[in-house]
């Protein structure tokens, strides 16, 4: 009889104890959020804390995924099915990854949101598929140039240019042998020394040239004046004018070093360098404007992550409700706005710390200028580019032979 | 099965499992996914050869197979006659002579990466220091541009390579000197050989063993090369320095081509095996 009530005793606090257990099991929601951007870690904190403060049993946990990593690690992954719920990834790797049906729509929750008028549409477009919306604009790039007004000024110009004309004529104006050597130590401009660089960069002198690289239903439209003139504005810019060194278009050119230390008075940057300038060259007045243009319309490539719930989520409200928080004022402000990154909705630019740097006011204007090249094979597309731009600019092919041939290799890439 | 055996295979078997988990199974995966069109989320489809004969018309690929043959061509001397230099020179077990191994070994305790970027700090035409010694000594009018042609690009990394990776050959060949019995020298010695002689009929021959030990080494690290040319050239002038490894990197996890990828490792792990051969018969001939 004592053995009975022993094993009665011990299968009811064993069945107690599974009940518990699964019942805790049932309740409780881990997220995983992936995003290369290590500012995402503030968000996710703040986030629990939320949650923890509603009652709600909800927990979000972090990886930060090195740039380099965040194709193949989602591809590795979504093929063993374990994609995190939530991944902030490149927005040009999107249309790939939307035709591996890899993200989950987000349609009806993105027309609820009060905010949706101020998310810029440009980005958004890059995660639409047959009418479906799947992933928002988070962090946000925008290729601009940095202009170092101190330099400019000693010159005798007091604006930054704004068309070719201008661009030539300060960059001539600029460029100098400062200690009398025989070398010059002062350049006005610098070509672009990588493949994502020739189109985060070069691609908004060509459509602010009235050229594109892909029109609609993925037509190739390199070929054309347009994008001869921008190839030979590039030759020029280092053979005729001589304001930009051939070595610039070199993977070892470091055009960020040469900038804050005044070697380098127009440098291709963006609002991403705010933070660091601050640190790096607090002294040098340096003024923020769009890429020069030659018809008066400027443009700036729309780059920087979008935030999406992968068709593997466990939990799709729930995952739905980190973005939402993720994107509220709050996390935006004290995370991301504090650090002088720049915020997805404009409604909130009018925030404390961008009082603090003016600076950053120059974004709003610069924002609505935004276009991003929509391909699944864009990542195809940019090596075979600098392959061809930099041959131009080498003289090893003419301008003529590099835009064609580069435009067949376009056309190869969106073929397969 | 005796105990004794039974016990043996058991001591064994954690090590088996792990090459089983670890190499033989990624190994056959990848096989099997050169005959695929693989997608990271919907089903494969089965394309039997499609991939390799992708492959061998891609011009990349085979463009990136040269290169890294010249890579390994220009390498693997200057690797090798560092190295013997500095073994020759140090041969003695003088207390000079250890601080100086010491001091050419440690670039190789050094990361590829680590070394690659203070070699561009070095090198570059810009902000180099390099540069600007040559410009102040007069030895050269303008900065020498050291990656804008196949050529210097491809001696740029393997001065790089040279320097970092040395010090692991010479301690190779110092210690394959060691082994070399006194003897041998004293009655040379006796003799009358003088210096030549003995390097040429006694030195060289006795260290052959190690010799070829030390090129096979520096031959499989120069073909198996990624780290130093993405940092430094990133496969410039013109995909001139991109490598093979460069290239299946590329191809797999920027192209989302993953089975022509492993086609390419597939090919290029048999290119490997094929040398290994080679190799595993040249140190027997050492050996002889």
């Amino acid at each position: 009889m004592k053995k009975i009530i022993i094993a009665v005793v011990l299968l009811s606090l064993t069945c107690a104890l599974f009940a518990n257990g699964g019942a805790d099991k049932a309740d409780s929601v881990e997220l995983r959020i992936w995003n290369r951007n290590a500012l995402m870690e503030g968000v996710v904190k703040m986030f629990n804390d939320q949650m923890e403060a509603e009652g709600k049993d909800v927990r979000a946990v972090f990886e930060v995924i090195p740039y380099d990593q965040q194709v193949p690690k989602f591809m590795a992954a979504l093929s063993s099915n374990t994609a995190p719920d939530v991944y902030s990834l490149d927005l040009v790797q999107y249309p790939y990854f939307l035709e591996q049906d890899a993200f989950a729509p987000i349609t009806k929750q993105y027309e609820s949101l009060s905010f949706k008028d101020a998310l810029p549409q440009g980005n958004i477009d890059v995660a639409r598929k047959d009418g479906e919306v799947y992933a928002l604009p988070y962090e946000l790039d925008l290729s601009t140039l940095l202009v170092n007004m101190d330099i400019l000024r000693e010159a005798g110009y007091d604006k930054p240019p704004a068309t070719w004309e201008e661009y030539i004529e300060i960059g001539m104006a600029v460029t100098k042998d400062t200690d009398g050597d025989g070398n010059i130590d002062q350049w006005g401009s610098h070509l672009l020394n990588s493949a994502g660089g020739n189109m985060f960069w070069g691609l908004p002198y060509l459509w602010g040239n009235g050229g594109a690289m892909i029109g609609p239903g993925e037509k190739v439209t390199y070929d054309s004046k347009a994008t001869r003139e921008v190839y030979q504005l590039w030759y020029d810019m280092v053979h005729t004018y001589k304001m930009a060194p051939e070595s610039s278009i070199q993977s070892d050119f470091n055009a960020y070093n040469m900038f804050i230390s005044g070697k380098l008075v127009m440098y291709h940057g963006g609002n991403f360098n705010l933070t660091s300038l601050r640190t790096d060259a607090p002294e040098i007045d340096y003024e923020i404007v769009p890429i020069p243009s030659n018809t008066g319309r400027h443009y700036t490539f729309g780059g920087g992550n979008l935030i999406g719930i992968t068709s593997q989520s466990k939990d799709f409200d729930a995952a739905w409700s980190f973005i939402e928080y993720a994107l509220s004022e709050e996390p935006l402000v004290e995370v991301y706005a504090k650090d002088y990154g720049l915020l997805p909705r404009t409604d909130l630019f009018d925030n404390k710390y961008y009082r603090e740097l003016p600076r950053m006011m120059a974004f709003v204007d610069i924002l609505p200028m935004a276009k991003t090249p929509i391909s699944k094979n864009y990542n195809k597309i940019y090596d075979p580019l600098l392959y061809y731009i930099n041959s131009s600019i080498r003289g090893e092919l003419s301008v003529d032979e590099a835009v064609t041939q580069g435009a067949r290799a376009i056309a190869e890439a969106m073929e397969d | 099965m005796d105990t004794n055996m039974r016990k043996g295979l058991l001591y064994l078997t954690p090590v088996a499992l792990l090459i089983v988990i670890f190499f033989i199974v990624p190994v056959i995966s990848m096989f099997h996914l050169s005959f695929l069109e693989w997608s990271p989320t919907k089903a494969n489809t089965f394309v039997f050869f499609e991939n390799y004969i992708d492959l061998f018309h891609d011009s990349h690929f085979l463009q990136s197979f040269g290169n890294t043959l010249l890579y390994t061509v220009i390498v693997t001397p200057i690797i090798f006659f560092m190295a013997f230099f500095f073994a020759l020179v140090l041969r003695k077990n003088t207390g000079s002579n250890v601080v100086y191994r010491v001091i050419f070994f440690i670039p190789f305790t050094i990361s590829f990466v680590a070394a690659s970027y203070v070699w561009l700090w070095l090198l570059s035409d810009t902000y180099g220091i390099l540069n600007y010694v040559l410009l102040k000594v007069g030895i050269v009018e303008k900065p020498f541009n050291f990656f804008n042609e196949q050529f210097r690009a491809m001696m740029a990394v393997s001065m790089m390579i040279g320097w970092k990776t040395q010090g692991f050959s010479m301690l190779l060949l110092l210690s394959g000197m060691a082994g070399i019995p006194n003897e041998v020298y004293e009655s040379a010695a006796i003799d009358g050989a003088g210096r030549v002689r003995v390097f040429f009929r006694i030195t060289l021959p006795l260290l052959r063993p190690t010799i070829v030990l030390a090129l096979i080494l520096s031959l499989a690290g120069s073909f198996r090369a990624f780290d130093q040319f993405y940092v430094m050239t990133h496969g410039n002038p013109l995909n001139r320095t991109m490598t093979l490894l460069m290239y299946i990197n590329r191809v797999g996890f920027e192209y989302f081509e993953v089975g022509k990828s492993a086609a390419a490792s597939v090919a290029f792990s048999l290119f490997l095996l094929g040398l290994s051969v080679l190799q595993l018969k040249a140190g027997r001939y050492g050996r002889d």
